[in-house]
């Protein structure tokens, strides 16, 4: 069996008795109880709260990014497309919000596009055909505004409840 | 001309990629480096970036670990 690896940022501060990621105080949950709350939250307020969700991802996503700068400022000298794939992976893989692969990056027309796949959000079997990974979205569009540094929406959502993947896509502006 | 490993076994991303850069930089044309990693994703982001830096390299498979080896140029 290989050895279990630590997530290195992720420990407990005993000063203050709380896990802290990347130096932050944080709240440890687990996917299903996220996949559950997001459920919740769509049920009752219906598509607005796609918005809500949206926003909180991305004001996460922009803390997680600017936080893994701090942690790796190396990050920085590598090009921006490569920072793109690297920092979005780094972030959701080790933070439980899912595998991204890019399927198109394209800076002239600030417009990216990847798949997303185990991220919370997939496990939830829905009714509908709403989208339900809106804060998956708005956290890549966050960690996506910190690197590139202009203002990042994620517009477009091709959401497959149920199954382990959706495609999701960001323009810039 | 020196031939260099660098350990990398244990650690996750970033580290294994940074960790090569660095290394990279710190050693001169002619000189060969082994990378040994254990992390998965190591296996796409260092051989994408010694592509994008035109950077040649051997890929070995290990079992559950695997080697890149870059030549300095
Ligand atoms: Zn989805």
């Amino acid at each position: 069996m290989p050895e279990k690896k630590s997530i290195p940022y992720i420990w407990l501060d005993e000063e203050i008795d709380h896990p802290l990621m990347m130096g932050e105080p944080c709240t440890i949950l687990f996917t299903e109880s996220f996949a559950s709350f997001t459920n919740t939250v769509l049920k009752f307020l219906g598509s607005g709260a796609g918005a809500i969700l949206r926003e909180v991802g991305y004001g996460m996503g922009k803390r997680y990014a600017e936080l893994t700068y701090k942690q790796f400022p190396d990050l920085r000298e590598l090009d921006i497309e490569t920072q793109i794939i690297e920092i979005s992976s780094i972030i959701l893989r080790n933070t439980g919000w899912g595998n991204i692969d890019f399927t198109n990056i394209d800076l002239e027309n600030h417009s990216v596009s990847f798949k997303l796949c185990n991220h919370p959000s997939s496990v939830m079997q829905r009714e509908d055909d709403d989208p339900t990974c809106h804060l998956e979205g708005g956290l890549v569009s966050g960690v996506i505004e910190i690197i590139l540094g202009e203002k990042q929406t994620a517009v477009d959502f091709s959401c497959n409840h149920g199954s382990k993947c959706c495609d999701i896509g960001i323009q810039g502006s | 001309m020196s031939l260099e490993i660098l350990d990398t076994r244990g650690d996750i991303c970033p580290v294994p990629l940074l960790k090569t850069i660095k290394k990279i930089a710190a050693m001169h044309s002619g000189d060969t480096l082994t990378v040994v990693s254990d992390h998965p994703p190591a296996r796409r982001s260092i051989p994408m970036e010694m592509d994008k830096r035109e950077i040649e390299f051997n890929f070995d498979e290990k079992g559950l670990e695997f080697e890149i080896t870059v030549n300095i140029p």
